[in-house]
């Protein structure tokens, strides 16, 4: 089934991008605010490059992929009218939920994504910190199954890169709140402000691309307070300005803690796919962790939003 | 097929973009380092990260740049800048440290952490901190 032409918005929104970046840089000034650092910035950006770099040498590997499945297993011909494509854009983007949700909960594709959670700044340009390693990681594998359905592989790519566009733009500290219904649909800056947040109470949460339904109706929906500010980064925030090192720390890291001896197979296989600070020997943090333990500092904000309740004291076990 | 933008015009509004963006951060400021004010900021951020120590003693290096921090019981811990921001890690390896007249270097065995940290603080402090460290550096005693 052949399709029409569609533009590749990603390439066609940098001249967006960079114009944003520029106003955001002079409202911040204006505003007497320091939101840029100049190597962070270029670490960003050299990310982003590296990334369309990325899809042009591989992208043809996952656009292969979907169309090998699309043209031999479619359930459907879905076809190309106007609800088609405005179906395909809120299925892909409960798709990109699910998909970022592993990504945070999952440490294979955690490797792939952290970097762009890396900067310890929040602004337009942490938006193109984007990474290089996510045909390696087989993100490709979560849009079978909209290729399976009836969805054109180049219709996927489309609305995909509407998805990314959109997320751009929430990438900033410039803009508060909006109006609650907008709030209540959409992915705003406030919410994903949080979802760059490395404080306990905000750690893995606010997946959304576009919509942010799907967090409200998974459960993993946390809103920014005005009580306590966002502290952007990584847990471990990293000491390094290179991209490179940027790009493939996680999977560096990956590799020797499956190869270090002794490990059962559970054990290594649990360091590839288990959750992001799992370790056999208990001696690294995981989300869960990190939430328990600020609990066990804060009793007082226990069962809050993205805070889990005080864990009840252990039942005495009774002889029988 | 997708309509793209023809590729050399892409490169050079990637490249032509990336410059002016990084040209302007650093044209507003945006190169200037982080420093920390005193041994009780030092504190704050290493225990924002690491809650569960108490800091019993702080080394500041004269131009703010970074901390050492000892405890009652662990590793020590540093904190230094990166950029307009600080990072803090536990010290529990390290790959070589170099005691000088006026500061300490440390080059810590991490892949994240690649740049060396300087220190600056007077000769006593820095010689016991060295024997601290020493320890804990690659082929240390």
């Amino acid at each position: 089934m052949e399709g029409p032409e569609l533009p590749n918005v990603t390439e066609l929104a940098v001249p967006g991008f960079i114009l944003f970046m520029l106003g955001e840089l002079a409202v911040s000034r204006w505003r007497g605010q320091r939101t840029y650092e100049t190597r962070d910035t270029l670490a960003s950006l050299c990310m982003g490059a590296g990334n369309l770099v990325e899809g042009v040498l591989l992208g043809f590997v996952a656009f292969g992929a979907l169309l090998w499945v699309h043209q031999r297993f479619a359930l459907f011909d879905v076809g190309w009218s106007v609800p088609a494509f405005a179906l395909c854009f809120v299925l892909d983007d409960l798709r990109y939920y699910w998909f970022h949700r592993i990504s945070h909960e999952r440490r294979w594709f955690w490797a792939s994504h952290v970097n762009h959670h890396s900067s310890q700044h929040y602004n337009l340009s942490t938006a193109l910190r984007q990474t290089w390693s996510g045909t390696i990681a087989l993100s490709f594998l979560f849009r079978l199954p909209l290729a399976l359905l009836g969805f054109h592989p180049v219709m996927l790519a489309f609305v995909g890169g509407l998805n990314l566009v959109y997320q751009f733009w929430i990438h900033t500290e410039q803009i508060r709140r909006f109006p609650a219904p907008i709030e209540y649909v959409f992915n705003t800056p406030s919410h994903h402000r949080v979802h760059h947040a490395r404080n306990p109470r905000y750690l893995d949460a606010n997946y959304a691309g576009t919509l942010v339904i799907w967090d409200r109706m998974f459960g993993t929906f946390v809103p920014e307070r005005d009580d306590e500010p966002c502290a952007y980064g990584l847990v471990k925030n990293l000491g390094t300005f290179n991209p490179l090192r940027i790009a493939w720390h996680e999977w560096v890291g990956m590799a020797r803690d499956v190869v270090q001896p002794g490990l059962t197979p559970r054990e290594r296989l649990s360091y590839l796919f288990g959750p992001p600070g799992y370790s056999h020997d208990g001696s690294r943090l995981t989300t869960r962790d990190l939430k328990e333990r600020f609990v066990r500092a804060h009793p007082e904000h226990a069962g809050e939003p993205g805070l889990p309740p005080l864990e009840a004291p252990a039942p005495e076990r009774v002889a029988s | 097929m997708a309509l793209s933008i023809e590729p050399t015009l892409l490169i050079g509004m990637v490249v032509g973009g990336v410059t002016l963006v990084v040209l302007t951060t650093h044209w507003l400021g945006g190169s200037e380092p982080a420093r920390l004010s005193d041994a009780d900021e030092a504190r704050r951020l290493y225990l924002a990260d690491h809650p569960d120590q108490v800091p019993a003693d702080v080394l500041l290096s004269a131009d703010g740049s970074a901390a050492l921090l000892a405890f009652d019981a662990g590793p020590p811990g540093l904190v230094y800048a990166l950029g307009d921001r600080f990072v803090a890690r536990p010290v529990r390896q390290l790959r070589t440290v170099e005691l000088g007249d006026d500061h300490l270097v440390l080059r810590l065995g991490d892949f994240v952490s690649p740049t060396p940290v300087r220190i600056a603080a007077d000769a006593g402090a820095l010689a016991r901190w060295h024997d601290r460290l020493r320890p804990l550096a690659a082929g240390g005693a």
